[in-house]
Formats: structure tokens, sequence, C-alpha cells
């Protein structure tokens, strides 16, 4: 068993094989070898934390490390069922768990979220995708009237 | 406090939106692209545009959709797959990409050769493939015209019916004088390569490694594979 101190000063207790899910946490376990110390995730709050370990019981069975052989195409596009339910939650915390899987070091999860993110964006007009995400439309009317094409010289004569 | 707690997607490391953007389409660029200029920053970064895809769609792309969508970031293309074009798009493909390292067109209703005609060099591109149940009317002149724009080319593979003769093809690329890099060449078209021919064929392309002649004669394709 391995022991996670998040940034908010809660323990977490994992079998090893689940934590080790996490290339971050692999390394220093065997960096730092049997130890009953936890290990501190400065990064990580204990709501993501738990979230993020759920996700890796889930997934302890899978081959580790096949990921990046398939191909590109279609490791971009699908997601599995569970996943897709897991990762139904509010942007704040879809964005903490893509951090921190990414400080982690869990490639698979680290996709999953990218590709959730992409899906949200895919298919949806400019409008929609403002109103998704809670962009700033900061364009000025000049350059919505001209259209993008011409922002970027729009942009290097703000520069100038 | 998690620094990165003020939720916002623009507020993600670059590497990693770079890592989401990377699966959406041109079309989806081009959308996100017109949301905020942060956006379009990040949507015009050249590494999500150097290997481009153009899916299929019911319509084939006319010339004003890649102009929208491409216009911006055609020169970070490297290598571009279009599936379904028209004469007049895939002439602005070749206009607008002069970085183009791979061209791979699948699907057209008509392919002539205005399509490939023009006098923008591609000085980059190595590699071609047509294909398509479609006709593609190039003819010898078109071709050897694509191979003075082509430089590099080292691989031309027109899996489509194609109204190349093999017979003033070879002359004229004899003729041409040009120095060509071709090493595999692949053609489908009604006329029959004879020893003559392919002679003058690998005169020309001195790198010619592999050919795959195809010919179609009204009832019965033959198939005539040759490495040399």
């Amino acid at each position: 068993m391995v022991q996670l101190l998040s940034s908010d000063n809660e323990t977490f207790t994992v079998d090893k094989q689940v934590a080790e899910r996490s290339i971050l946490i692999k390394n220093m376990l065997e960096d730092v070898g049997e130890s009953d110390a936890p290990i501190p995730l400065p990064n990580v709050t204990a709501k993501i934390l738990k979230k993020v370990i759920d996700w890796c019981e889930h997934h302890r069975g899978d081959p580790v490390s096949q990921q990046e052989e398939i191909n590109d195409r279609k490791r971009l596009t699908e997601i599995d069922e569970w996943d897709q339910k897991f990762m139904e939650v509010d942007q704040e915390t879809l964005f903490e768990i893509i951090l921190a899987a990414n400080y982690l070091d869990i490639k698979p999860l680290l996709d999953i979220g990218c590709k959730t993110v992409a899906n949200m964006i895919k298919g949806k007009s400019p409008e929609e995708i403002r109103r998704t995400f809670n962009i700033v439309n900061d364009f000025t009317p000049e350059v919505r009237q001209f259209g993008i094409i011409s922002h970027c010289y729009f942009l290097a004569m703000l520069s100038t | 406090m998690n620094m990165y707690s003020t939720y916002n997607i623009l507020n993600l490391p670059l590497e990693l939106l770079c890592n989401i953007f990377a699966t959406l389409s041109p079309q989806d660029l081009y959308q996100l692209r017109q949301t905020s200029r942060a956006c379009a920053l990040l949507a015009d970064h050249p590494t999500l545009w150097r290997s481009t895809v153009l899916s299929s769609t019911s319509q084939p792309w006319s010339q004003l959709q890649l102009r929208r969508i491409l216009s911006t970031n055609a020169k970070h293309i490297r290598h571009l797959r279009v599936y379904n074009v028209r004469d007049d798009s895939l002439r602005y493909i070749l206009t607008a990409c002069p970085n183009l390292r791979s061209l791979y067109i699948h699907g057209w209703s008509t392919l002539s050769s205005h399509s490939i005609a023009g006098t923008s060099i591609l000085p980059y591109l190595e590699k071609i493939t047509l294909i398509s149940s479609h006709h593609a009317s190039l003819d010898a002149g078109s071709v050897v015209g694509l191979l003075k724009r082509a430089p590099g080319l080292q691989e031309l593979h027109a899996r489509c019916p194609t109204a190349l003769r093999s017979q003033p093809f070879t002359s004229s690329l004899m003729a041409s004088k040009l120095l060509i890099r071709l090493q595999s060449f692949e053609i489908y078209s009604d006329t029959h390569w004879y020893d003559q021919e392919k002679r003058n064929l690998t005169k020309a392309c001195a790198r010619l490694s592999r050919c795959k002649f195809l010919y179609y004669r009204e009832d019965a394709i033959k198939s005539n594979e040759q490495l040399i």
C-alpha cells in the first residue's frame, strides 16, 4: 500500500499497483524505496486526487504504455463509456483533472481529458464555443467586420 | 490554493492546449479562431497545421471554403490529405501551400489538367497520390508540367484512370531535359507501355526504382508491375 498526501493535507491509502498508474509516483517509489511516509502531491487537491484515484482503480488492469502505439487518429476520437461518464463533471473539475493527470504523468487519463475538451469544441460555431468556455470576444468591431483573415495584420499594426 | 483554480480553458498550459487542439479538424480550428484573439493565436499555431486532413463531405470542397479555412495557415501545411476535390480547389491548394511535402487526394467528380497547371513552384513536394474511381483527364503535357512545378517529386501514384499516353509522355519527358527525381511511379491509363517507352522512361528518370503500369481496355484490365 502507498500513502498519498493531497495539497490540502488529506491522506489517501491506495494499492501500489493503482498508484503506479502515475509515472511520477512510480518513479518516486523507485527512487525512495520502501517507506511508510506519505508521498506529498502539492499540486493536487483532495477532491481531484480522489477522482484520479477512482480512475486509476478502474483502469488498474489496463496494459501500460501500449497506448502510444495505437494509431493517432483513432486514439484521438474514441472515449469508452465508463470514461465518458467519469468526465461528466463541471469544467473547473475537468480542467483540474487534466492538470493533475499532466502533473502525475498519467498519459491515458490526460488523453481522455483532452479528448473530452476537444469534443466540447467540435462542430460548434464561434458564439457557441464562447458560451461553452466563457471566452470573451475581444476582437474590435473593425476586425469583426473584415473577418478573421485580417486579424493578424491588425495585431501586427498594434505592436508597431 | 491550487494555482490553476481560476477555471478557464485558456489558463491551461500551452502544451496541453496544443494537445487538445491537435484533435480538431481544420473546420473546427477555423471556428475557434473567430472566438477571441487568444484563441486565434492558438488556432493558428503552426504545429496544428503541419499535417492537415480535409475529410470527406457531401459536397466536394470548393475553392471558397478552402480559402476561408486554410488561407491564414496554408504556408504551415506540409502534409495534406483531402477527400473530394474539384478542379479549382486543387488548383488553389497547389498555389496556396508552398511548403507542401506530400499530397493525398481521394475522390473527385471531375479532375482535369487545369487543376495542376500553374506557375508557382512547389520546391518541397515529394509525394503525390491520386485515388478515385473517376477519370482524371491528366495527359502527357500536364504531368510533365507537374514535374516541372515540383522538381523534388519522388513518388507519383495515380490510382485512377488517366488520359496519359505512354508514347507522348516519354517523348516529352525526354525532350524536356528535366532533372527528374522520381523514384516510384504508378499510372493507370488506357495505353500500353512497350519496351521502348519503358526504356525511355528509365532514361528520363534516372532514379526510378519502382514502376507500376495498369492499363484498361474496354473489357479487360491488365496489370503490369515492374521492378527495374
